[in-house]
């Protein structure tokens, strides 16, 4: 009997591209599945879209915007063995689950397997793979890291490397899972035949907000898992960078982030959780990227 | 032979993700065929998929994905999971850089204006190519002449001691801030009276 599998979708204010996730879903190769919408209040008709077209869908409303603690919110009511998490505008291709469930079965140290996450906006869908049948195993890698617009984890790595860390809100909350998860003895498995779709265009995020989130985030979560060297090494690193930000782009907003990712410094140090050396030497945070994104 | 003979070199720098780099590669095809020989368009032989050779620099964790792309001639692995550097660029590789006579090089923004890619654009200048092309991050397209590259690069590292300043100045603030938040912390969890 196969078991059940729960993807959790997080949206706000994006009901066709929700509606278009949820039915790409269906046609998954893959079953049972449940699909819980997180909703973080949306305010253009998503619930009633949802609900007429798909009332087999677990719509969980939210009041106001919680950021990423509406996918811990889908998560705690999963019931699946595996988890799949999913941007509103992200789809997984129709075999993606099927392969996911056969290498989450295949070794139980898997905690996770992060989804090669294609951009729709520059790649076809006909570039996946989605028609071969065939999973080669071998092809897995470990990674260090996931995207969140397409992952699989299982529920009880979930239990036990725990929820994302919701004081991000939003931005890094995926490394600094992939951190707890790696810690907690399990492994991320890549493998490119497993694939995502994401609608996400080169310019559909450009936010204000974006630089402040991913200023601040990082700041904390190098806080949270660097070993004190290289925690004082990134730090002055990414002071500088803003420094440099700052005068470069005559703005404020990487000062502002800096100035409440230390107000939240006492937060952050009770939620410290160092982590190995090697990780840290195996994952790439582009630092300087944070930076030059936005503006 | 270069532009003006039978095949055009172009370097594509990978200073931005996988998705805008093939972005860049689109609205490089795009581009309008030329008009004289001097404005080194490289559409009609890109479009023909023929005389043209695309050489990509890139960090080694993306050389495996960038392998997907049939059409890319060599993939140069930038040794360091760092930031493009042109110090180090000139140390390791820039003699078999320039070896290569590029024609154009090609250096994709993540952003609109540019900024911050001095570093890229500082390398983009060493490699002695005769035409530097930026694509922002809409897939907008400028041609630069040699002396607005090197203007770029250079206005970009005048900044540095600026920062290095106000690295100074934050990290200060910082510990003070650090130590301030960790006693308001603190002060909140001290018991007050009639507690048990």
């Amino acid at each position: 009997m196969k078991v059940l599998v729960s993807v959790v979708i997080l949206t706000w204010n994006r009901k066709d591209d929700l509606l278009e996730t949820v039915a790409e879903l269906k046609e998954s190769t893959y079953a049972p599945i449940e699909i819980i919408v997180v909703d973080n209040g949306s305010n253009d008709g998503t619930q009633e879209a949802i609900n007429e077209k798909f009332p087999q869908v677990n719509f969980v409303r939210l009041e106001k915007n919680v950021g990423i603690a509406g996918y811990n919110i889908g998560m705690k009511k999963a019931r699946g063995e595996y988890v799949v998490l999913l941007d509103s505008d992200s789809f997984p291709d129709e075999s993606a689950i099927e392969r996911m469930v056969k290498i989450f079965e295949s070794d139980s140290k898997v905690g996770a397997v992060a989804f090669d996450v294609h951009n729709l906006i520059v790649e076809s869908r006909e570039s996946g793979v989605g028609s071969q049948k065939s999973l080669d195993l071998f092809k897995c890698k470990d990674v260090y890291g996931y995207n969140g617009a397409g992952v699989g984890i299982r529920k009880e790595c979930l239990e036990k490397a725990g929820y994302l860390f919701e004081p991000y809100f939003l931005y890094f909350n995926e490394q600094d899972h992939a951190f707890r998860i790696l810690q907690a003895g399990y492994k991320i498995k890549f493998h490119p035949e497993i694939i995502a779709y994401h609608k996400t265009s080169t310019t559909s995020r450009v936010s204000s907000s974006a630089p402040y989130f991913y200023t601040r985030n990082l700041l904390w979560m190098i806080w949270r898992f660097y070993p004190i060297r290289y925690a004082f090494i990134a730090t002055v690193s990414l002071f500088f960078y803003a420094s440099l930000s700052t005068i470069q782009q005559r703005t404020s907003i990487y000062m502002k982030a800096i100035l409440d990712a230390i107000f939240g410094f006492s937060m952050v140090l009770s939620n410290r959780f160092v982590v190995d050396r090697n990780i840290i030497k195996n994952v790439r945070i582009p630092i300087r990227w944070a930076f030059t994104a936005y503006i | 032979m270069g532009i003006y003979g039978v095949y055009m070199k172009i370097l594509f720098i990978k200073s931005t993700s996988i998705q805008h780099l093939a972005l860049s590669f689109e609205k490089v095809r795009s581009l309008p065929p030329p008009t004289h020989p001097l404005d080194g368009c490289p559409a009609l032989l890109i479009k023909e998929g023929r005389g043209v050779v695309i050489d990509v620099l890139a960090h080694p964790h993306a050389v495996d994905s960038l392998k997907g792309f049939g059409f890319i001639n060599r993939i140069i692995s930038y040794n360091s999971t760092g930031n493009f550097s042109p110090l180090h660029i000139f140390r390791e590789y820039m003699g078999n850089i320039r070896r290569g006579k590029y024609d154009m090089v090609i250096v994709p923004f993540n952003n609109m204006s540019g900024s911050g890619y001095e570093n890229v654009m500082a390398l983009a200048v060493c490699t002695g190519a005769r035409h530097i092309v930026t694509c922002n991050k809409i897939g907008e397209i400028e041609r630069l002449t040699f002396k607005d590259s090197l203007s770029r690069a250079v206005k970009g590292y005048l900044y540095y001691p600026f920062a290095i300043l106000m690295t100074v100045v934050l990290s200060v603030m910082g510990i003070v801030g650090v130590l301030l938040s960790l006693v308001i912390s603190n002060w909140r969890k001290l018991p007050v009276a009639g507690d048990q």
